[in-house]
């Protein structure tokens, strides 16, 4: 009991040196799963332009492929 | 773990890389602009990325491995001020001041920019291939905006961003956060993916906020310059122009007051010591110029203890300035035009500056060429107004930081070039069509 009364006061007294580690380590891991989208953006943006390069059709770009016109200007 | 992750990435990359020369030459451009060492703490921060990705690029341009090939630009006005560029570079490297460290490191900086520049125009050759390479800078530059801006949002603004190891302090980091934001709006209007045009739509607000966190001046003036031009160049200019007073006034609501004291100190620029020391220091930049205007003094020059003392106290081309205070400390030029100035003379910052007006003046070249086909061509107007707006961002920001010899500029001035000369190409190829088609 004794201990867990000091643990939970340490704690209290620590709490925000604790959050702010345990949000480093958010970080951390958002700004490692950012860097993996970023990879595999770049993976599959030169596998779109490997496929067009071949068949020259410009919808074989796949996720990163464009639109002929402003897509904003032609909703209006 | 990180490390474990980029490696396989490296793998999946690099038979990529050796299918294609442009596929190679894409990689080689993301890897320069991510500096993806920089986010890597174990066994894969010692692997030269880049160079591996150049050396492939090149042996597969020089073995021609492409469906398709340009030819180069070299009747171009754009590839002849990138080579005069380069020869006044070489001249001051060579005839410079004794004793820099700085000189062949930034020259190897500056050659490896511009070859990648050079061979721009034979391996970007066609419309994917132009959008490939705006992709490809979002994909770059931007995640280090939307890394920063996630922070600044998850801190509630709190989270201040210093700077990034590639490009330097916070004020140099804020303004190469907003050369990438024309071309993030770009894509939302341009990618047919909604999924991408969100996600760009984000990274555009994520940079935003990455510029707000580095709590810079000089980004802020930038960012407010650059969205009035793009706005300007709409026809909602009313919306638009309503659109960022409000976006300024919820950002001075919303912002810290540790944010909103520095901002309030853009009025008084001329009491203020920061500003003062960045004056001081065009004064040495320029007066380096004067006493050696066909050579300059060396790339950085100015950041030599030695070169500074002979120069500090000199007011160059500013005479009528006094700052009130005589640094003994060295300084970098805290221009793009001072930095050029000292570094390559007054031959050399003539050479940058017709570079640069040239770059801005291709967009113009593009839209007489295009004259009354707008809506066939309206995505390259679009495009050559965004890289107008990127030019102009980097030549606003460029007025307090030096960041001369960054690559995006380079390659936006040669993607504008590569750009018009498609629209060219395809303008010429069409009558011929017509008459085969008769």
């Amino acid at each position: 009991m004794v201990f867990r009364l000091s643990t939970a006061v340490y704690i209290y007294k620590f709490r925000l040196l604790i959050i702010r580690c345990i949000l480093i380590r958010v970080e951390a891991k958002v700004e490692a799963l950012l860097l993996t989208l970023d990879v595999i953006a770049i993976i599959l943006l030169s596998r779109g332009v490997k496929r067009v390069s071949v068949s020259n059709k410009p919808e074989d770009l796949g996720w990163f492929a464009y639109s002929e016109r402003n897509i904003n200007r032609n909703k209006k | 773990m990180r490390d474990l992750m980029f490696l396989v990435g490296f793998l999946a990359l690099l038979p990529l890389a050796f299918s294609n020369a442009f596929v190679a030459y894409l990689i080689w451009g993301w890897s320069a602009v991510i500096a993806v060492d920089s986010y890597l703490f174990g066994f894969m921060q010692s692997l030269r990325v880049n160079m591996i990705f150049a050396l492939v690029a090149l042996i597969m341009i020089f073995l021609k491995r492409d469906t398709v090939r340009g030819s180069s630009l070299n009747q171009s006005g754009t590839f002849l001020l990138l080579l005069l560029f380069f020869i006044q570079a070489t001249i001051s490297v060579i005839f410079g001041y004794e004793g820099n460290p700085n000189n062949l490191e930034l020259y190897e900086k500056l050659v490896k920019i511009l070859l990648f520049v050079f061979v721009m125009p034979l391996v970007v050759v066609g419309r994917y291939r132009i959008h490939a390479m705006v992709v490809m800078i979002c994909l770059g530059l931007g995640f280090h905006g939307l890394i920063d801006g996630l922070k600044f949002f998850a801190s509630g603004g709190g989270h201040k961003v210093h700077g990034f190891i590639k490009f330097g302090d916070n004020n140099h980091f804020a303004v190469m956060l907003v050369l990438v934001i024309p071309l993030l709006l770009y894509l939302t209007r341009y990618a047919s993916s909604k999924l991408v045009r969100l996600a760009a739509l984000f990274a555009a607000f994520a940079n935003i906020a990455a510029i707000i966190g580095t709590h810079s001046r000089g980004g802020l003036v930038t960012l407010i310059a650059t969205s009035a031009l793009l706005i300007l160049g709409t026809k909602q200019r009313l919306t638009g122009l309503t659109l960022i007073a409000c976006g300024v006034a919820l950002m001075v609501a919303l912002a810290p007051s540790s944010w909103t004291e520095r901002m309030g100190t853009i009025q008084e620029a001329d009491k203020d010591s920061s500003f003062m020391t960045r004056v001081e220091a065009w004064q040495v930049s320029s007066a380096i110029a004067l006493s050696n205007p066909v050579t300059g003094g060396g790339l950085h020059s100015v950041q030599i203890q030695s070169v500074w003392e002979r120069f500090k106290g000199s007011k160059g081309l500013l005479p009528f300035v006094d700052v009130g205070f005589v640094s003994d400390y060295r300084r970098a030029a805290h221009s793009i035009y001072f930095e050029v100035m000292g570094d390559m003379g007054l031959s050399g910052i003539i050479i940058f500056l017709a570079l640069l007006i040239n770059g801005m003046f291709n967009s113009r070249r593009l839209a007489m060429l295009v004259k009354g086909r707008e809506s066939e061509f309206e995505w390259a107007i679009d495009l050559s107004r965004t890289l107008t707006a990127v030019m102009f961002a980097f030549m606003v920001g460029g007025l307090t930081v030096s960041v001369a010899y960054s690559e995006v500029i380079y390659t936006v001035i040669m993607l504008s070039e590569v750009l018009r000369r498609e629209i060219a190409n395809t303008i010429a190829q069409q009558p011929t069509q017509a008459t085969k088609a008769v």
